[in-house]
This record gives structure tokens, C-alpha cells and sequence, in this order.
């Protein structure tokens, strides 16, 4: 027997089929996003017993006052900027060097998409080898071409911008994967029908490949901007935030409140002005791509 | 017929997903435990645990307590550690009737941190733990969370750490809610076969003496004084032993109770020595890249001359292949300041501490089990083990038996005329304690005295100091 909701029929079954996961959905994401939100206009110092304080928009006030907010965001928005003029145009090349057919192809994309897989941990201590200063073979290298004292972790002009470099390494065999997948699905028809009208490769590109995928340029560019706002473990084990703050990003600014001042209410704060931040260019970009359309 | 499938199917799929979610408290915290225990277990706790999976030993009074232990102490291949889960088994074949699950965790802080922080907020802390004054102690003890051991320290059968000095971390509102569990000194380790081999026959103990010698080490590739800056706390027990000699304890207690500001004379004057030491190359520049490990690494391939840091380390110096060479000191002084040089960094603000709750029978098993890991023998047998070290208690030993660096560091650590923990763990502040300790570490990266005051005055003015 199915039940009918403003014109639409449901049947019971699928509504106690769904439940299982509506309730895990429930329990695992929507709950805590909400408890968030709700503990964010709260002054909490973590412990069960402690009643929470309300202070209203006290703790976003603070966050948005905060000396080290400034170079938080500089430097997530440096991640971002990195992810969209780096990242993406080198993973659009990568994907179409893997849409052909050539011997390799396989290694190829495996060397490629490795450093997907590899935890982003053991990356920053293989990168934090790699540029140890007086040893590592950065330093090595660059000592053998006369420059000396180099500290690229350890510098406030050159260790985000090592970090953005790293983070890049390490996100452009995902993004590869999604831009070979648009790829795939242009028909080859209207490639060769382009080539029988004499059209240039570059012409291919601009004229076909790129508007044809539009759809997966907006999701990449949102996985870009929100993995960039999303960025923690390779900051943590890079440089802990450091050196003297240089690479703090607001997600380390969220876990030294939370687990080292105590301060949850404070770090519940930061955690949704990330998520608005990501909602909101979430947004924009499905309304910009639209108008496109 | 399809209807009643799919309602079934629902059913148990529903059922089976509120049953997964719905474990009793013990259980999962033991599910917890399990997951963050980072070390892997002992022969000797594995026969421990399976022991306690056999038929329990039973009191006289036929009842077995179990508690929980949360400590540092993991791996038994480490002098430390090895005795202290040694004293644990001991301790457990003494008393058959308090069962003990050892939920310790050993060198991921980070995990060790998680795994407090998670107790706090589940109100589901061990019985009995290892804290130390990174945890906002003041607010546990404001909410009940820890146990008031007054009675216990002062009982006549204590013989563990009972001074005020040695409690002064933590003791609130004239109580005392934890105990001491080491006492970890600031010293620097000098190879003097690297000196000697470079002209320097004396042991610098003055920050002249090392200013002086520092151009020709530095020629050499060496660096004169170590200090593993990339370390948050290594670089705070370095700035409060500096301004120990520079104004005694006057400016730790003055900036505890804000009579003196950052950008003031003296916070000015200190930002500006340690600046000073990093431009003429006393301090390795890329220092701020290196952590304690990194920096030892480097003194044992005779890289680094002299190296401050914690009595954690003293395994390491000793192992050293030229340990013969090695000799420990306090930090240095000024020669114009002399009446300072005795001071020795050495905090007791990490130990013990109880969460059962005071009349039950696993508060009494806690602090038996207390009473017995903190006791003058306890401390006395690793002072053996060791070969030496600095207590939080007084005791005989004889210093013939001491090992050689640990040996020179108690000759010169009895010669102090006070001590005092780090100048931060009187801020009782976990933030301001953060901040002071990066803005200081960004000296290493360019930024200058002045701007690290001015923004270390600031964020205490928002502190409200």
C-alpha cells in the first residue's frame, strides 16, 4: 500500500529501507554538524561536567580579531590559488597524456595517482627529509650550486609556499583522474568530425574539449577550493603551523584551541566559518557555471 | 509476500545498526583504549593480560577491584620506562586483588593528549593517570574531575614527593591533587673532546666565554650552542633559563602577576639577547627546523658543541660512543650577573593524578598503587637503575655509583641555590604558554624583538594581563 505526500506516492517499505541509512547519516553527519553550530555560540572548555557559557557571536568576533586569522586565511587562500593555477591545469595535462594510447600507459597512471594514495603523514616526513637543512638533498643541490644556508621549512618567506608546491604533488593525481573521466565521455564523433573540417589541435581544445567539459571543471574546481580550506595533516606533519606561525592554516588554528587550549566553543567557531566559507564558493560556482549554460 | 520481506529485511538491518550503537560504556571504552594504544605489548603485559583473562585471584575479603593506568611508560627497552613496568608487575603480584589494565601510552604525545582530552570529555577518565600543566588542571579539579590526595600525601606511610615546592603544580586552592612523578631539570651537555680538539680546554660557563669561541666553531662547521627550536617546549624552558640568568626569578613572577609587559624594559631586553645569540651564530639558525632528536643527532656526529635540553634525554647521552667526554652543566650565565648562575630550570609538572572518586574501592586500590609507584624506594631503585638523576624527593645515594654524565650533572645540580619551573607554567594559561613559545621560536625566521614584543603584549593585554 503506498501513501501519497503533496501529489507524490511513497511506499513503506522504501521509507524502512532508507532508515538504516538516514539514521548513520544522521548520527555520523548531520549531528555532529549541527551540535557544532550549536556549541560554536558557546564558551565549552571540553569537560562533561562543565556547563557551556553562551556568548552569542563572542567566539566569531574573536576569531575574525585574532592576529593569527589573517595569516591563516592568506595562506589557505595561497593553497587555493596554487590548487587553481597550478594543480588544475597540470592534472587537465596529465589526463589528456593519459587518454591516449601508448605503451606505458598503465605505469603512467600509476606513478601518477600514487601519491594519492600514500598517507599524507609518511608525505610530509619523506618532504621533510627531502628539505632538511645542511643535509637533505635539496640543500645538497643547491649547496653545489653555490647557494648556501638554504632552510626552505624553516623560512617565513619559503615554507607555505613549499607547502602549497607539496600539497600540489600530492592532489594532482586526484584531480587527474576526474579530468580524464570528462574526458572519456566527449564522443569521438565530434573530434573527427572537427578533424574533417580541418580544425587545429588547440582549436580542439578550446572550442570542444574545454566547453564540453564544463561540468567536471566546476567539480574540480570546488574539490580544489575546499581541499585547500580542508588542509591539515600536511601542515601538521610538515611544520606543525610553524616555524613562528608562517604556515598556520584554520584548521590548525581549530585543533590548537580545541585540544591544546581547551577551547571548544571557540574552535567549533572556526570549523563554521570554514564550512560557510566552502558553502558559499560552492554556491557562486554552480550559480557562475549555470549563467554559463 | 514481497511487502513482508522487505519489512523484515528492514527490521534487521535497523535492528543490527542501533545494536552496534547501543555497547555499554565499558565496553567501549575499552574499544577506545584499544585503538589508540600505540605501542605494541610486552611479552611480560601480554602474560600479564592473559593472566587476567584466567579465573581472577580473589582478597581476603573475596573481592577483586579493577582500575585503570594510564602512564608514559610502554617500551621496556628504555631504562625508564622498563623499570617502571617492571615496579607495575611487581606491584600486581604483590596485590592479587587489584587488577590492573594498563592503558599506557608512550611516545605519541599527540595520542597520549587525545586520549586524556577524550576522558575529560566523556567523563571517563583512568583511575589513575599521568598529567602534566599542558592540561588545564585548575578547571579539572573546578569540576571534579580529580581526586583531592591531601590526606594521602600527608599520611605518616608516604614517603613519595611531599614538599610544597614539589607540589606547587598541583596544588589548587590549597589542596593537593596530584603528585609529582619526576623532576625534569634543564642542563646542558658539553663535549669537551670536541672543545679540546678546537683550543677550548675550559668548560664554558659563561655566555661571553661562549661568544668568544663561537666564531672559530663556527669556521669549523660546528655549531657552539645547540637548541632544538622546532620544539615548542624546548624553546620555552630556553627562554625561561635565559631570563632566569638575566633577572633571577624577579621576571617570572613578575609576568605571572603582569607588573612587567612585554614590550617593557626587560621583555624587550631578553627578546633582543636571544636575538643577538642567533645573529652572531652562538644558536644554529636552522635550528627552528630540527627537534630534540635531530639536534642530539647532531651532537653525536659532533655537529653541535653544547646542547640544552630536559633530563628525558640523559639515555641517549649516556649511549654516546665519547660519553666519557661528556660532562653536564647548568645553563650558562653572565659573568656581570653572578648571583644568578645556581638557578636551575627543574619543573615538576608532570604526575600523577587520581579520578576515582575518594571512598570507593578503586580510589583506595589508586592510591595504594600510587603510593607504591611514587615511593622513596621506587625513586631510589631508578636512581640505581639509572645511575643517578635529579628526584622529587630526597634520598641517600650514593654518588660513586653514578654513571659518568648523569654523575656530573648531580655534582653541579647540588650546587644550586634555587630552582623554579619554566616562567609559562605560572601563567596557567594554555594559549598565552603557545604564544610566547612561537612568537619567540619566529625569531629563528626573521621577524624582529620588537615585534614579537609588541605582539606578545598584546595578546596578554587580551588575556587580561
Amino acid at each position: 500500500m503506498k501513501f501519497r505526500i503533496n501529489g507524490k506516492k511513497y511506499s513503506p517499505e522504501g521509507v524502512l529501507l532508507l532508515l538504516p541509512a538516514l539514521l548513520l547519516y544522521g548520527a555520523v553527519i548531520v549531528f555532529p554538524v549541527c551540535s557544532t553550530f550549536y556549541t560554536s555560540f558557546f564558551e565549552w572548555n571540553g569537560i562533561k561536567q562543565q556547563a557551556y557559557r553562551f556568548v552569542g557571536l563572542e567566539n566569531y568576533r574573536t576569531f575574525f580579531h585574532d592576529y593569527q586569522t589573517a595569516t591563516a586565511f592568506k595562506n589557505v587562500f595561497m593553497l587555493a590559488g596554487t590548487g587553481v593555477f597550478l594543480t588544475i591545469p597540470i592534472a587537465f595535462f596529465l589526463a589528456t597524456v593519459i587518454n591516449q594510447k601508448f605503451r606505458g600507459l598503465r605505469l603512467f597512471k600509476t606513478f601518477y595517482f600514487m601519491p594519492v594514495v600514500i598517507n599524507r603523514i609518511a608525505i610530509s616526513l619523506m618532504f621533510t627529509f627531502i628539505l632538511y637543512p645542511k643535509m637533505g638533498p635539496v640543500t645538497v643541490l643547491l649547496r653545489e650550486f653555490g647557494i648556501r644556508g638554504v632552510n626552505i621549512l624553516g623560512n617565513y618567506a619559503t615554507a607555505m609556499p613549499a607547502v602549497c608546491l607539496i600539497y600540489m604533488w600530492c592532489d594532482a593525481g586526484f584531480q587527474m583522474i576526474v579530468f580524464s573521466s570528462g574526458l572519456a565521455a566527449i564522443p569521438d564523433e565530434i573530434y573527427e568530425a572537427a578533424q574533417i573540417d580541418g580544425v587545429s589541435s588547440f582549436q580542439k581544445l578550446r572550442y570542444i574539449t574545454i566547453p564540453m567539459m564544463k561540468s567536471t571543471f566546476k567539480i574540480v574546481l570546488v574539490f580544489v577550493f575546499t581541499g585547500a580550506f580542508k588542509m591539515f595533516d600536511l601542515v601538521m606533519g610538515l611544520t606543525s603551523g610553524g616555524p613562528g606561525g608562517a604556515t598556520e592554516v584554520p584548521n590548525t588554528l581549530l585543533y590548537n584551541n580545541a585540544f591544546t587550549y581547551s577551547r571548544l566553543g571557540y574552535a567549533d567557531s572556526i570549523a563554521v566559518v570554514v564550512v560557510l566559507i566552502c558553502l558559499a564558493f560552492s554556491f557562486v560556482v554552480n550559480l557562475v557555471f549555470r549563467q554559463r549554460d | 509476500m514481497k511487502r513482508v520481506i522487505s519489512l523484515v529485511v528492514a527490521a534487521a538491518m535497523t535492528a543490527g545498526f542501533l545494536t552496534g550503537c547501543g555497547s555499554s560504556g565499558t565496553q567501549g571504552g575499552n574499544a577506545k583504549t584499544e585503538a589508540v594504544k600505540e605501542e605494541p605489548k610486552t611479552e611480560e603485559s601480554k602474560e600479564m593480560d592473559s593472566n587476567e583473562e584466567k579465573p581472577k585471584a580473589e582478597g581476603a575479603d573475596g573481592k577483586t577491584v579493577k582500575i585503570t593506568y594510564l602512564s608514559r611508560f610502554v617500551n621496556p627497552e628504555l631504562v625508564r620506562a622498563g623499570y617502571y613496568i617492571e615496579k607495575l608487575n611487581q606491584f600486581r603480584g604483590e596485590n592479587p586483588n587489584i587488577e590492573i589494565e594498563d592503558i599506557s601510552i608512550g611516545d605519541d604525545s599527540e595520542a597520549f593528549k587525545a586520549k586524556i582530552n577524550a576522558g575529560v570529555a566523556s567523563g571517563d577518565l583512568p583511575d589513575l593517570f599521568i598529567a602534566n600543566n599542558g592540561f588545564p588542571l585548575d578547571q579539572w579539579v573546578e569540576n571534579g574531575l580529580v581526586a583531592d590526595l591531601t590526606e594521602v600525601v600527608k599520611s605518616p606511610d608516604w614517603t613519595g614527593p611531599s614538599s610544597d615546592e614539589m607540589l606547587e603544580a598541583f596544588t589548587f586552592g590549597g589542596k593537593v591533587y596530584g603528585v609529582p612523578n619526576a623532576l625534569n631539570t634543564g642542563q646542558v651537555f658539553v663535549n669537551t673532546g670536541l672543545l679540546k680538539e678546537h683550543g677550548i680546554t675550559e668548560v664554558p660557563r659563561t655566555w661571553e666565554e661562549i661568544e668568544a669561541m663561537a666564531p672559530a666553531l663556527n669556521e669549523a662547521g660546528i655549531v657552539p650552542f645547540g637548541v632544538a627550536a622546532k620544539s615548542k617546549a624546548e624553546v620555552g624552558r630556553f627562554i625561561s633559563a635565559l631570563s632566569c640568568m638575566m633577572y633571577g626569578t624577579q621576571f617570572r613572577d613578575q609576568l605571572a602577576d603582569a607588573s612587567i609587559k612585554w614590550d617593557g624594559e626587560e621583555g624587550m631586553a631578553l627578546a633582543k639577547q636571544f636575538k643577538a645569540f642567533i645573529d652572531e651564530g652562538v644558536l644554529d639558525p636552522d635550528a627552528v627546523s630540527f627537534e630534540v632528536q635531530d639536534t642530539i643527532s647532531l651532537f653525536e656526529q659532533k655537529q653541535v658543541a653544547m646542547m640544552y635540553t630536559a633530563a628525558y634525554h640523559f639515555d641517549r647521552f649516556q649511549q654516546m660512543d665519547f660519553s666519557d667526554d661528556i660532562v653536564c652543566v647548568n645553563f650558562p650565565s653572565f659573568s656581570d650577573r653572578p648571583e644568578n648562575k645556581d638557578i636551575w630550570i627543574a619543573s615538576a609538572s608532570e604526575g600523577f593524578m587520581i579520578s576515582s572518586k575518594p571512598g570507593t574501592p578503586e580510589y583506595d586500590a589508586a592510591c595504594s598503587l600510587l603510593s607504591f609507584m611514587l615511593s622513596a624506594d621506587t625513586f631510589k631503585g631508578y636512581a640505581e637503575r639509572n645511575g643517578g638523576g635529579a628526584f622529587p624527593v630526597d634520598f641517600d645515594f650514593d654518588l660513586s655509583q653514578a654513571k659518568n654524565v648523569v654523575g656530573s650533572f648531580m655534582e653541579e645540580f647540588s650546587k644550586r641555590t634555587a630552582s623554579t619551573d619554566e616562567f609559562t607554567a605560572y601563567l596557567n594559561n594554555a594559549s598565552l604558554v603557545d604564544t610566547t613559545r612561537s612568537e619567540f621560536q619566529s625569531l629563528f625566521v626573521g621577524r624582529s624583538p620588537e615585534e614579537v614584543c609588541r605582539t606578545l603584549a598584546e595578546q596578554y593585554a587580551k588575556e587580561g594581563r
